[in-house]
């Protein structure tokens, strides 16, 4: 591994946008179901947003949550430990129903770009 | 170029005098000359993943020669990796040399790594031609890889139907296990086609990791 110290905070965005008024019934799933597993693995709930800031019935709301994992190393443990665990990928197969679309990326503060690419 | 690249295991009871056999018999099928352009045999380092025992690496001119290989000391390799007492699995891969790139400095000597994997489904349209070319950027973004190239199989088996071959030369392991493996090109960015969480996900999680020391390049054009 780099013998460089890499502790840089990594976010783990998902954005889901749910199906019209499923958006409280899906962050429940999420958090029942989904967020109990994630924190064993590492990743520490940073935040939930809901846009806009009330619940839609007729429509669609935005949900973002971020977690987060300290440096590169953390985020590989994250993700193997998610890929060894069937009911990761289970998870997310039974939410698709309730689901218009979603996507999840990682991320990270820009003051830290240049340390975490140099490797 | 045409290349040829088997990941062989060992049979679990062979002994020297059979890995020895094994040995011989592909270095003689693989000798440089003829249809054969470069070769390489070398046992894998420890750390690999579905990676084998051996990395066998054959060149031919073109699919042609190849295919006139296989007719003649392919099939002298053939009795040896055939023979369930010297080899329990092998995952090969015969593929067109695809986009290939190298650093200045002419690496011809350290740790060269091959992986095999396979695409099981393409999430939307041009999704393969985008992981191609993001998987041919790694090599200009991360320093430690000084020649690379990522190929489509045409000829495929083993543990899975191999749809694609990322190799790559470092100057030495660590250039691997450290910046290959830290830099966010790779788990900040194209992961994402290797990871179930993520839509993009279409690349079977069982695939094939595999190094070896290498002594004269298999990836850097040839002079």
């Amino acid at each position: 591994m780099s013998k460089t110290e890499h502790n840089e905070t990594i976010y783990i965005l998902d954005q889901v946008t749910p199906k019209p008024g499923q958006a409280q019934a899906f962050l429940a799933a999420y958090m029942e179901r989904y967020a109990p597993a994630a924190r064993e693995r590492g990743m520490t709930l940073i935040n939930r947003l809901v846009s806009p800031p009330m619940w839609l019935k007729e429509q669609s709301n935005m949900l973002q949550i971020t977690w987060s994992v300290q440096g590169a190393g953390a985020w590989w443990a994250m993700s193997h430990q998610g890929r060894r665990n069937p009911a990761t990928r289970e998870f997310w197969e039974s939410v698709e129903p309730m689901i218009v679309k979603r996507h999840r990326s990682f991320l990270s503060d820009v003051a830290d770009v240049e340390s975490i690419c140099n490797v | 170029m045409f290349k040829l690249t088997k990941l062989i295991t060992l049979a679990p009871q062979v002994d020297d005098a059979g890995r020895a056999k094994l040995e011989s018999t592909l270095k003689a099928a693989g000798k440089v000359g003829g249809p054969v352009v470069r070769s390489m045999l070398e046992p894998t380092l420890p750390g690999v993943y579905n990676g084998g025992d051996f990395i066998w690496h054959v060149q031919f001119a073109d699919e042609a020669a190849y295919g006139k290989w296989r007719t003649d000391a392919g099939k002298t390799a053939d009795t040896v990796l055939k023979d369930r007492a010297l080899v329990s699995n092998i995952d090969s891969v015969a593929y067109e040399g695809g986009p290939s790139g190298s650093k200045p400095g002419n690496l011809n000597k350290g740790a060269y790594r091959v992986a095999l994997f396979s695409v099981f489904k393409e999430p939307f349209p041009g999704a393969v031609a985008q992981y191609d070319a993001e998987t041919y950027e790694m090599g200009t973004y991360i320093n430690s890889i000084k020649n690379w190239q990522v190929s489509h199989v045409k000829e495929s088996s083993g543990a899975r139907p191999w749809t694609h071959v990322w190799e790559q030369e470092y100057e030495d392991i660590s250039g691997l296990h450290g910046a290959y493996m830290m830099h966010p090109h790779h788990w900040g960015f194209i992961d994402r086609w290797y990871d179930p969480e993520c839509t993009d996900w279409m690349i079977d999680n069982h695939l094939c990791h595999t190094f070896c020391n290498f002594d004269g390049s298999v990836i850097a054009p040839k002079v």
